[in-house]
C-alpha cells in the first residue's frame, strides 16, 4: 500500500478533501487497471493530465450533466479550466509541484491569496515560509513512512509544522497534498484551505481551558492557604497574574462593622511602573504559585502606593436613603444582590460610585462580592486602568465562579485565624501559669529561708553583740598588753564578720530600704578587691584588674554591692583552689555599669546553670547555698541585674549591669 | 543626771548596756521582762527607755504601747536583733529603732539625741 499513490493515506481528514470522489476509487491496485471508466476519462480531459486521481476525480463527476461549459462558446472547458472553476467556489489553492519541491504552477485562489509568490521553479517549502502560512494540520494522501518522507521532503526540509503562530499576521491555513501523475512525470498538488474561523475557534477553546487550568490552580492553593492574609493574597495575584484573569490592578475591601474598608491593593501606580514591571515578568517564566510565594515570603504584594491607596477605600455599606434611586450605588448595589458586575463611570450618578472612581483613577471597575451563605465578607474590586481592556461579560462570569472559591476559602481562613489566636492566648495563658508556678516555688522557698535566717539571727545576734560589745568595753579602757589588745582586737573584728554575715542573710530575708548614699564604684570595687589581695597571692592566683582611671559616681548602699562583689570575689577564688585567672573589670557603657567577675575554674555545668540563683542550692562542700542567692537579691535592690554569661575566655563569667540613673529600690522586684 | 531604763531578757546584754551607758554618765535601771520594765517606770520614772522586742511573757512592742498607754511623754528606743519589726506599724510610735549591735557608737549618739529632743521639746 506504501507504494500506491492512489491509496488515500490520511485516514479521516481525506475526508476533508473536495475530492470525496477518490474515496469511491479502489484502494488496491493502480486505478488505471481497476477502473471501467478508463476510456471515458481519457476523452473526458484534454489529455494535459492523464493522471488517475483525475481521472477517479472526473470519474465521480462524470454523468451526463457534468458537461461543464467552461466558457461561452459552449464547448466542453479543459480539464485545467475545470479544476480551477471547482477550486475557485471552494475557496481551495492548488500549487502543483514536482516531486523534488519546485512548484510547477498554481491557480488563481494562490495567485490571488499569495500574488507572486508561488511562482514557477521555486521551491514549494520556501514559498510556503514567504507566504506566512500556518497549517493547523498538513497531511499527505500517502499513508505509511513512504508519505511521511516525501512530506518531510516537500515540506520544509524535515519539519512538519503544526504550530500555530501567535502573530496575527500569519495565516492560518490547512496545507495537504496529494500526487498526481502528468504524462511520464509524477507531481505533486498541494491544497491550501483557509482555516481562519477555525482558528478562532481553537484559540477560544484554548484560552478557556488555560482558564480553567488557572482555576484549578487557584482552588489548589485555596485549600494550601490557612490565616486571611495569605488567602486575600491569594485572591488578588490570581486576579492581577497574567497566568490568573490578567487584570491590570484589584484591591480587597473588608467588612468591618457597617463599612467596606479597603485592606490589600496589588498592582502598578502607573503606566511606567506597569512597563517596568509587567517587561520584567514577561522574561520570566513564573508560575501562579511561585509569585504567590514570592509575596509571602516579602509580607505582602511589594505595591506600595497601591498599598496606600486601598488603605484610603471606606464605603458606608448602608446609603444614605436621601441619594434616592438616580444616586443610587452600584457598587453597593451589587455587594447588596451579591452579584458579581461591571461599573463604569459613565454608567453611574453615585457620589459613592463617582469618589471611588475618581479616587482610583479608573473608568471601569469588576465588582465582585465576596459572599458565604449570602454573609457579606468582602468585595474584590478589579480594573484595567493601564491597558484599558474592556471587562467582558467573560470576565465576569470567571470572577463569579472565583469568588465562590474565594469567599469560602475566606471564611475557612477566618475560622484558622480565630482558631490561631485561641490557641495562642492558651499557649501563652500556659506559659504564664507555669511562670508563676515557678515564681510560687522560689518565694515558697525564700519564706522558708527567711524564717530560719530569722531565728537562728536572733539566737546568734545576741550573744554575739555581748561577745564583742563587752569586748569593745574592755578595750576602750585597756591598760593591759599590747599582746593582749590585739587578741581582743581579733574578738572584736571576727564578731563583727559574723554580724555582717546575719545582716546580709537578714537583709535577704526581708529587703528593707536603706538610704542610697554617693559612692564611687572604682572604690568600692578596689575596696573589696583589697580585701581578697592576700588570700589571691597566697594561692598564687593571676588576677586582672581592669578599671576606669575616673571614678565612677553614683548612689547607691555601698553594702549591697560589696556584699554581692565580695560574694562573686570569694566563689571565683574558691573555684580556683591554687592555680589559674580571675578577672575583675568595671566599665561603663550607656548609661549603665557592667562590672564583671570572671575565672577560668572548672566553671558550672550546663544543666546547672539555671539553678545557680535558687537559695540553698551549692556546688561547695561546706557552702551555705544563699551567697548568690543574697547577691542577686542585693543587686536587685540596687536596681540592676546579674547574669551568668558564656565565655571563651573564662569558664564562669557573672556580669552585674547597674543602672547609673535612677537607683530607687524597685520593691516589685521582689 | 538622766535615768535610762534598759530592758532586755537576757542578762549579758543587760550587763554590756549598764556597763556602756554609765560610762557615758547616766543611771542605769534594768528590768528583764515587760511586766517588770512596766513596774520599773512607775515607781523609778526614767527619762528613757531601751526596750527589747523578743521577750519571754509579754513582748517589747506590747509593752511599749501598755507603757504608753500610762505615760504617752517617755521616750523609747526599741533595740532588737530583728530588723523586720521595722515595718511593723507599732514600733513606729518609738522615737527610735535600732538593730542590736556589738559596736554601741550608733546605740550612744542615738540615746544622745533623743533625750536632747526630748529636753527641748520639754
Amino acid at each position: 500500500m506504501s507504494s500506491d499513490k492512489l491509496a488515500i493515506g490520511a485516514s479521516q481528514d481525506a475526508a476533508q478533501i473536495p475530492s470525496r470522489a477518490a474515496a469511491g476509487a479502489p484502494k488496491r491496485g493502480r486505478a488505471s487497471e481497476t477502473t471501467p471508466r478508463r476510456t471515458t476519462s481519457r476523452t473526458a480531459t484534454d489529455g494535459s493530465i492523464p493522471s488517475t486521481s483525475t481521472r477517479a476525480l472526473h470519474g465521480e463527476m462524470s454523468g451526463p450533466e457534468l458537461r461543464w461549459a467552461a466558457d461561452a462558446s459552449g464547448e466542453t472547458g479543459s480539464f485545467s479550466g475545470f479544476l480551477e472553476q471547482l477550486s475557485g467556489s471552494l475557496g481551495l489553492g492548488i500549487v502543483l509541484a514536482r516531486e523534488d519541491g519546485r512548484v510547477v504552477q498554481a491557480n488563481h485562489i494562490i495567485a490571488r491569496d499569495f500574488p507572486g509568490v508561488f511562482t514557477g521553479g521555486r521551491q514549494f517549502s520556501e514559498a510556503l515560509d514567504e507566504a506566512s502560512v500556518v497549517d493547523l494540520h498538513s497531511f499527505s494522501f500517502l499513508a505509511g513512512p513512504a508519505g511521511e518522507e516525501i512530506a518531510r521532503r516537500v515540506l520544509h526540509g524535515g519539519t512538519l509544522r503544526r504550530q500555530l503562530g501567535e502573530s496575527a499576521s500569519r495565516k492560518h491555513f490547512s496545507h495537504f497534498f496529494f500526487p498526481v501523475a502528468w504524462g511520464s512525470e509524477s507531481l505533486h498538488a498541494h491544497c491550501l484551505l483557509s482555516i481562519q474561523p477555525e482558528k478562532q475557534l481553537f484559540d477560544a477553546y484554548r484560552s478557556n481551558l488555560e482558564q480553567l487550568t488557572s482555576m484549578s490552580e487557584v482552588i489548589d492553593l485555596f485549600f494550601e492557604s490557612m490565616s486571611s492574609g495569605d488567602v486575600i493574597n491569594l485572591i488578588l495575584v490570581a486576579v492581577t497574574a497574567s497566568q490568573g484573569f490578567g487584570f491590570n490592578r484589584a484591591f480587597f475591601l473588608e467588612v468591618t462593622g457597617d463599612h467596606l474598608m479597603g485592606r490589600l491593593g496589588i498592582g502598578p501606580a502607573d503606566a511606567e511602573e506597569a512597563h517596568r514591571i509587567w517587561s520584567r515578568l514577561a522574561d520570566s517564566d513564573i508560575t501562579l504559585r511561585e509569585t504567590l510565594n514570592l509575596f509571602s515570603r516579602a509580607g505582602g504584594p511589594p505595591d506600595l502606593a497601591t498599598q496606600r491607596l486601598v488603605r484610603l477605600i471606606s464605603l458606608p455599606l448602608e446609603e444614605d436613603a436621601a441619594a434616592g434611586n438616580e444616586g443610587e450605588s452600584r457598587i453597593l448595589r451589587a455587594c447588596r444582590d451579591r452579584r458579581p458586575v461591571r461599573v463604569t463611570g459613565s454608567s453611574t450618578s453615585s457620589p459613592i460610585d463617582r469618589n471611588l472612581f475618581g479616587m482610583l483613577g479608573t473608568d471601569a471597575l469588576a465588582v465582585v462580592p465576596l459572599s458565604v451563605q449570602d454573609r457579606l465578607a468582602g468585595v474584590l474590586l478589579a480594573d484595567n486602568f493601564i491597558t484599558g481592556r474592556t471587562i467582558t461579560q467573560d470576565d465576569l462570569h470567571l470572577l463569579k465562579t472565583f469568588a465562590g472559591y474565594a469567599a469560602m476559602a475566606l471564611e475557612r481562613s477566618h475560622l484558622h485565624d480565630e482558631l490561631t489566636r485561641h490557641l495562642e492566648k492558651l499557649r501563652r495563658a500556659n506559659h504564664d501559669l507555669q511562670t508563676h508556678q515557678q515564681r510560687l516555688l522560689q518565694a515558697e522557698k525564700l519564706s522558708a529561708l527567711g524564717k530560719m535566717a530569722a531565728c537562728v539571727s536572733h539566737e546568734i545576734r545576741n550573744p554575739l553583740v555581748a561577745i564583742g560589745g563587752l569586748t569593745r568595753s574592755v578595750l576602750s579602757d585597756w591598760s593591759g598588753s599590747d599582746d593582749s589588745r590585739e587578741a581582743l582586737e581579733i574578738v572584736v573584728g571576727e564578731v563583727e564578720r559574723l554580724e555582717r554575715f546575719l545582716n546580709e542573710t537578714l537583709t535577704f530575708v526581708r529587703p528593707t530600704t536603706r538610704a542610697h548614699e554617693p559612692v564611687d564604684l572604682v572604690e568600692i570595687v578596689s575596696g573589696v578587691l583589697h580585701t581578697f589581695r592576700d588570700e589571691i597571692q597566697r594561692r598564687n592566683i593571676r588576677l586582672q584588674v581592669e578599671l576606669p582611671a575616673e571614678p565612677v559616681r553614683m548612689s547607691a548602699d555601698p553594702d549591697l554591692l560589696r556584699g554581692a562583689l565580695s560574694n562573686l570575689i570569694r566563689n571565683a577564688q574558691d573555684a580556683l583552689r591554687s592555680k589559674g585567672r580571675m578577672r575583675v573589670r568595671l566599665e561603663v557603657r550607656s548609661g549603665l555599669v557592667e562590672i564583671s567577675v570572671g575565672d577560668t575554674g572548672p566553671g558550672i555545668p550546663e544543666e546547672l546553670r539555671h539553678l545557680i540563683f535558687e537559695p540553698f542550692y551549692t556546688s561547695k562542700d561546706d557552702g551555705t547555698g544563699i551567697g548568690l542567692a543574697i547577691t542577686q537579691q542585693n543587686i536587685r535592690n540596687l536596681g540592676g541585674n546579674i547574669t551568668l554569661e558564656d565565655d571563651e575566655e573564662y569558664s564562669t563569667l557573672f556580669k552585674i549591669r547597674l543602672p547609673l540613673g535612677t537607683l530607687t529600690v524597685d520593691r516589685s522586684r521582689e | 543626771m538622766k535615768k535610762i531604763l534598759i530592758a532586755d531578757d537576757e542578762v549579758s546584754m543587760r550587763k554590756l548596756y549598764e556597763r556602756e551607758l554609765a560610762k557615758e554618765g547616766y543611771e542605769i535601771i534594768t528590768a528583764s521582762n515587760g511586766k517588770e520594765a512596766m513596774e520599773k517606770v512607775r515607781q523609778e520614772i526614767p527619762d528613757l527607755l531601751v526596750l527589747d522586742i523578743r521577750m519571754p511573757g509579754m513582748d517589747g512592742l506590747h509593752t511599749m504601747s501598755c507603757i504608753l498607754e500610762e505615760n504617752d511623754e517617755l521616750p523609747i528606743i526599741i533595740n532588737s536583733a530583728y530588723s523586720s519589726y521595722k515595718d511593723s506599724f507599732m514600733s513606729w510610735t518609738a522615737d527610735a529603732y535600732l538593730v542590736k549591735s556589738s559596736d554601741l557608737t550608733e546605740l550612744k549618739s542615738t540615746v544622745a539625741t533623743v533625750l536632747e529632743n526630748r529636753s527641748v521639746c520639754l
